[in-house]
């Protein structure tokens, strides 16, 4: 009986302590929720009001690309184009990811050459640099050789953000192979190739999977290359929230409903990515 | 002077998935482990050993039931108040500590002298053989090695009234364990420990102790010397889990022919003693389905014996195993194991007789697996 | 039926020397054990002549062809690992069925052909009803019997069977000990097997070859190891408990020779006294297998070999035997081996006879055999 006493009480603690944390984290998100069905005065208002008329009408200029009129200006920003660049730029760099970054990190789980770790190392630390140090003179090359504000050289850019981490997180799936899977797979009659798609292939397809996923997030996040190296017509959607800042004023309501639309994707992406990151991608292949 | 009892202890486990689920991993399980006894818990993976010991311990609560030490109800005590060691399976050394001091470790835990405590690691170092890497880390020795340690660190403890030992030699190679079992039912023996020793292995339990709990799926199938274990089996499962080569299994129906009970497999019939055949009919739940158990060692072939059962059969296979030689018959489809001393002449596809002796029987309720005593 | 022959083969990772010139040459359709503790370099063995692992040195030739530098794929060889290696997004059935679908044979066999196979060797090894699963929900038992499972359904030169049954329960290791060599036998196929266990290398080898620290210690039958151990080591492997071992010196009385050990004077028989005579040193190992040494009730009427007072400290039980360890008090203790009848217990005086015949002789700095010195 006092144990379970004692089990109880350090249960409700916990319980506590986690609901503090949640709201903790949780509480921004709240309030971006809460500015985008917000008019524009309900959200400048102070105090900051909890109650309040809800209105759609932020998402609908968002979502159907509206004028927004102003005394001095008109402010238009055409966020499902946005949105769509985004994809086509997100898709774009994380399909490109994929095929380079399948085979190079499946040659750095497999395969020992000369200046290995450094060249593994080399790549991952393009994800330490500030993307400040590298945007100056890539802007000036992208000039250049033309490709500049094009998706093609968005795409390349954003190889900086996707790739090395994709070789990273792949190596380590490779490497969770057991050796001795492709031992008995050659002595069970298959070639090199046979291996890879037979064997290798099928065991990292889930963490293939949550890698893409993964990537595509990040690129998705993306802001300075995407501010920096796109044209208006090739802008993606993160740097075009800063169309909602206005001469005039901020037009916070539309620009907590574009942010919002902004991070479904990610979302919905977390929420199947769960499925892919459980561990034990090779459970039961070898003893022990 | 140390004696552990254990009370219908119970351990229930909440199943993740299924609501209000239990799975009970120790059902009803009392066993008393006297002063200086060396205890064994022996059974397949899974059957509750480890659970049991880890009650014992104090690492896992006791979901009913009582656990004495020294006539004094622990259920609630801390491990650390419960004055034992303990050997892991998975040696549980600390990394960053030598070997001599991972050994230290529970005697300056006790605030030992220094002195004192060198001349107690010596006298295990040298016990266990790991004299000479005394000074190295965890990481760098072997499984071997490590298990040796841990053992030197439970045994170190001479304030422990009691030893708890899980597995602690599973992990060596068959020479290394040859050796240890010698030496740890040496050091129980000299010392005077009290040992409550775990382990799936029959050979370490028959081996070791003065006392075998056998386990499977929770529950206590007997408790015994081993020459009990090995003699009077109570049920089939033990006497299929104890000894090597296995115990052989002939289903048989009841026949009653004149006054005289049989027990029959195919055309082979075996009269049964008065006494036993008046056990069997009262045991009347088994629909005339009984099991005859025979050890391989206690099959003679080809010589007759007088007054006892025998049989016939076709020769499968002989294995020879140097001092001695292991002859498979068939009998109607049924393999039957003969264990031969010496080398066995005897060639595949012969037929031959073979004898066993009443009372090297054994038969068991084909429904319950209870044995007839 | 292929012959497979090991020139001076050695294997090293880095400094460390798993296989040194080791070379032996099998049987066709024979089952060649390799017995040794772990480390001793069966494995990486069995690994070379697979192809999975690179030859430092030597050469592997098979039916007179040096295979050093053949593929895995091409020297057609089924191996069962001793750690499994099952593919783990497969079924117990495609797993078993996998080498029959490579590319090599993947137009050989109808998917009839491949069921009746699989289920076939599936039934030999009772994981029959295991097919729909996956390795992950097996035990290890039933793993490592899939393992063997995709080794056996081939009809390969060659079967290479890494510790296959080590990890099954008593039952079924015995009874697939003696199905295996018979399984093996029918087919003629060549294979070479290894294991720690020399009740296994005796049971289901028609030679066997002992490995010690990656070197070939000896290799012969089971008569001809248990009856003419090569040294000091292959009387500790072959035998549980180990082999009784003291230091001896040879004693001259006349024209005969005796062996002294701690006070104990051995006798020799004819032979073994011719074979000492021409020895240079008088310092020997004796040894004698624990299951050699016989009870004797009286004082009694030996008319050879040696007898030995000394006191049981301890007995150990084994099922159908009994494990007596013996001290003489003269800091000279053996052990000894006894049927489960004999009423032995701690504190007797037990009287003891080694044989003439059972002494083994053992150079002292070579540890080699000196009465089977080749």
């Amino acid at each position: 009986m006092e144990n379970n006493k004692k089990i109880s009480s350090t249960k409700l603690i916990s319980t506590v302590g986690l609901i503090i944390l949640m709201l903790w984290t949780a509480f921004p998100l709240y309030w971006v929720l809460n500015m985008s069905i917000q008019t524009p005065l309900d959200v400048i208002s102070y105090p900051p009001k909890f109650v309040f008329d809800a209105t759609l009408e932020n998402y609908s200029v968002v979502l159907l690309g509206r004028a927004w009129l102003g005394k001095y200006e008109t402010v238009q920003t055409d966020f499902p184009r946005y949105f769509l660049n985004s994809l086509i730029v997100c898709f774009g760099a994380v399909g490109l990811s994929m095929l380079v970054g399948v085979p190079a990190a499946y040659s750095l789980a497999r395969y020992n050459f000369r200046g290995k770790e450094n060249f593994a190392f080399t790549l991952l630390s393009f994800r330490f640099a500030p993307g400040l140090i590298v945007i100056l003179p890539l802007f000036v090359i992208f000039r250049r050789i033309g490709i500049y504000g094009t998706y093609h050289g968005m795409m390349l850019a954003y190889q900086l953000i996707t790739l090395p981490f994709a070789v990273w997180l792949m190596r380590g799936f490779f490497e969770d192979i057991p050796m001795e899977l492709e031992h008995a797979a050659r002595i069970d009659g298959y070639s090199w190739w046979g291996i890879f798609r037979k064997v290798d292939l099928p065991l990292v397809a889930p963490g293939i999977a949550a890698t893409a996923i993964l990537s595509f997030i990040f690129a998705w996040n993306e802001f300075l290359f995407g501010y920096i190296l796109s044209s208006d017509v090739t802008r993606p959607v993160t740097p075009s929230l800063m169309g909602f800042i206005s001469y005039e004023q901020v037009l916070w309501g539309q620009m907590a409903a574009a942010a919002i639309v902004t991070l479904l994707p990610s979302l919905v992406l977390a929420i199947f990515i769960q499925r892919y990151l459980v561990r034990g991608l090779t459970f039961g292949a070898v003893k022990g | 002077m140390a004696e552990v009892k254990v009370e219908h202890v119970w351990k229930f486990y909440r199943e993740e998935a299924g609501a209000g689920q239990r799975v009970e991993a120790v059902k009803d399980a009392t066993f008393h482990c006297n002063d200086q006894e060396f205890l064994c818990l022996l059974g397949p993976s899974g059957c509750g050993k480890t659970s049991t010991l880890r009650m014992i311990a104090g690492l896992e609560h006791i979901s009913r039931g009582d656990i004495y030490i020294n006539n004094r109800r622990v259920n609630n005590l801390l491990p650390k108040d419960r004055m034992l060691a303990m050997s892991f399976e998975s040696y549980a050394l600390y990394p960053p500590l030598s070997v001599y001091d991972n050994i230290a470790f529970p005697l300056r835990a006790r605030k030992y002298p220094e002195q004192k405590i060198k001349e107690k690691i010596a006298l295990v170092a040298d016990l266990l053989e790991i004299g000479d890497i005394l000074h190295f880390r965890p990481a760098k020795l072997s499984g071997g090695e490590q298990q040796r340690v841990s053992l030197a660190r439970a045994l170190v403890r001479e304030d422990a009234q009691v030893t708890l030992m899980d597995e602690p030699i599973s992990h060596l190679d068959a020479q290394l364990k040859a050796k240890l079992r010698i030496d740890l039912k040496r050091i129980q023996r000299e010392w005077g420990l009290t040992v409550i020793y775990v382990t799936h292995d029959q050979l370490e339990a028959l081996s070791m102790a003065d006392k075998v709990v056998v386990m499977n799926l929770g529950e206590i199938q007997q408790v015994g010397t081993p020459d009990d274990l090995y003699e009077k089996p109570a049920n089939l499962f033990v006497a299929g889990f104890i000894g090597e080569p296995p115990m052989n299994f002939l289903e048989c129906v009841m026949v009653k022919e004149l006054d005289r009970v049989y027990l029959q497999f195919h055309d082979f019939a075996f009269p049964l003693d008065p006494q036993i055949s008046q056990a069997i009919e009262r045991e009347n739940q088994s629909n005339g389905k009984w099991v005859i158990g025979i050890r391989p060692g206690d099959i003679v072939l080809g010589v007759e014996l007088k007054g006892a059962y025998s049989m016939k059969g076709t020769i499968y296979s002989v294995e020879p195993l140097g001092e001695s030689s292991i002859v498979t018959v068939d009998v109607h489809g049924q393999r039957v194991l003969v264990e031969v001393a010496g080398t066995c002449a005897e060639e595949e596809g012969r037929v031959v007789s073979f004898f066993f002796r009443k009372e090297k029987t054994h038969i068991f309720n084909a429904l319950t697996g209870k044995a007839i005593q | 039926m292929v012959e497979l022959e090991l020139r001076k083969v050695t294997k090293k990772y880095g400094d460390v020397v798993a296989v040194k010139d080791l070379s032996f040459k099998t049987r066709k359709g024979e089952m060649l054990v390799l017995l040794g503790p772990p480390g001793a370099g069966k494995s990486s063995t069995l690994k070379m002549i697979a192809g999975i692992e690179e030859v430092t040195a030597g050469e592997i030739v098979m039916d007179g062809q040096v295979i050093n530098h053949i593929d895995p794929a091409e020297r057609d060889v089924a191996m069962a690992f001793e750690t499994y290696a099952l593919y783990p997004h497969l079924s117990v059935f495609e797993n078993i069925a996998f080498p029959l679908r490579s590319p090599k044979r993947a137009h050989v066999f109808s998917e009839e052909v491949i069921k009746n196979k699989v289920v076939e060797v599936a039934q030999f090894l009772e994981i029959d009803m295991l097919l729909e699963r996956k390795p992950k929900e097996l035990s290890g038992g039933q793993r490592q019997r899939v393992s063997l499972a995709r080794c056996l359904v081939r009809e390969p030169k060659m079967f290479l069977l890494d510790e296959p049954i080590a990890h099954l329960d008593a039952k079924l290791r015995h009874r697939l000990r003696r199905d295996l060599k018979r399984w093996q036998r029918e087919r003629q196929t060549t294979t070479v097997y290894t294991t720690t266990d020399y009740l296994e290398a005796f049971s289901v080898g028609d030679r066997i070859a002992i490995l010690n620290r990656g070197i070939l210690q000896q290799i012969g039958t089971w008569e001809e190891i248990y009856n003419q151990p090569a040294d000091t080591f292959v009387g500790m492997i072959v035998s549980d408990p180990p082999m009784n071992y003291m230091n001896a010196r040879i004693v001259h009385e006349g024209e005969r020779l005796f062996l002294e050990a701690k006070g104990v004077l051995f006798r020799l028989s004819l032979p073994v006294q011719e074979k000492l005579r021409s020895m240079r040193e008088e310092e020997v190992i004796v040894g004698v297998f624990p299951s050699k040494i016989a009870l004797v009730e009286e004082p009694s009427v030996v008319s050879s070999g040696t007898v030995i007072d000394g006191v049981v400290k301890f007995v150990e039980l084994r099922g159908s035997r009994k494990i007596a360890f013996v001290s003489t008090g003269r800091d000279f203790n053996f052990t000894v081996q006894l049927g489960v009848e004999e009423n032995v217990r701690p504190g007797d005086q037990i009287r003891c006879l080694f044989g003439e015949e059972v002494l083994q002789v053992f150079d002292k700095q070579s540890r080699k055999n000196i009465l089977f010195l080749s």
